[in-house]
């Protein structure tokens, strides 16, 4: 449910765009839990979509952070859907700063961690302040390079805004592109439905 | 890119409110004191509420120098783009004077990033 686009080395044959198009296909693994029964295992394809751009900016001061939660809880940013049946795909970038972000899901669970113990990431800690963090040039403004997927009642995703040391106040800007994705459940999809289908994995599946 | 020419008979003077997505870069700055009374120091402050933080979870009114000019009695300071460059206005645009001086008067151009 969270996906990075690195950039490009080289680009052979027809590009593909970036965003879930009206009539692409989209299958939820089997690891969703049973409390997504309208999602968890299944297959869809998009009837249509609708791109709804947003910005979201703060000033924040150096070596301090704030969380900044995607959902629609008290506090949220209210960027998850409230019908089943829509998928929201949001593309996240930012304009340059001296600030970096680290996604936890649900709160206080890292999504980014290495295997020895303890190597996860945290701002407040100098050897690990940088572990698993995106920076504005990882997913330009222009360019937005990481991929969210948020369907009705997933856990809250965090987003910890840091503004690192070396200025007084830096400004926070997120570009945010929600393609809302109006879900067609197909029961017997083909081979090559599958095949073509763009698999949407749960966070657990991220964090091994 | 907008522009404004301001006499500073009273400080501050707002030239550009704060733009919630973006930054306020000036780029270009003409201090003309030809008809100001005294040798002036002009200052353009940065003036933003930040947002709430783990740090900071009840955040006030902030106003940051961002740059200090002294321009002489009868003389001109010209700041163009180059020398601008790195000069980011995070909330509201303002510049204040030592001492009010209707014969002193600035001009700022801008974009935003």
């Amino acid at each position: 449910m969270i996906q990075y686009l690195p950039t490009p080395e080289a680009t052979v044959g027809a590009t593909l765009p970036k965003l879930l198009q009206k009539g692409f296909f989209v299958k939820f693994t089997d690891e969703w839990p049973d409390t997504l029964p309208h999602v968890k295992g299944k297959f869809f394809k998009i009837a249509r979509v609708n791109e709804v751009n947003q910005d979201l900016s703060y000033i924040l001061p150096s070596n301090d952070f704030r969380d900044l939660d995607f959902s629609n809880q008290t506090g949220g940013v209210n960027l998850y859907p409230e019908n089943t049946r829509t998928l929201y795909e949001v593309a996240l970038g930012f304009k340059k700063g001296n600030y970096q972000v680290q996604f936890y899901i649900p709160a206080g669970e890292f999504v980014s961690r290495l295997e020895q113990a303890g190597m996860v990431p945290d701002v407040t800690v100098a050897a690990r302040k940088y572990l698993g963090a995106f920076k504005p040039e990882d997913s330009p403004y222009e360019d937005k390079r990481i991929l969210l997927y948020f369907v009705k009642d997933l856990e809250p995703l965090i987003a910890r805004t840091f503004v690192d040391t070396g200025c007084d106040f830096c400004k926070c800007v997120f570009g945010i592109t929600v393609n809302k994705c109006y879900l067609e459940e197909m029961r017997t999809p083909t081979s090559e439905q599958l095949a073509r289908s763009k698999e949407i994995l749960y966070y657990s599946q991220l964090r091994w | 890119m907008p522009s404004l020419a301001q006499t500073m008979a009273a400080t501050p003077r707002v030239f550009a409110t704060e733009k919630q997505n973006a930054k306020i870069v000036p780029s270009q700055i003409i201090v003309d004191n030809e008809a100001g009374a005294a040798q002036r120091v002009i200052t353009i402050q940065d003036v933003f509420t930040p947002a709430i933080s783990n740090g900071d979870p009840a955040p006030g009114l902030t106003t940051v120098d961002r740059l200090i000019i002294t321009v002489d009695n009868a003389g001109w300071a010209t700041i163009a783009a180059e020398a601008l460059k790195e000069l980011e206005i995070l909330g509201q645009l303002q510049v204040t004077i030592d001492v009010a001086d209707a014969g002193t008067i600035v001009t700022i151009s801008w974009g935003f990033k």
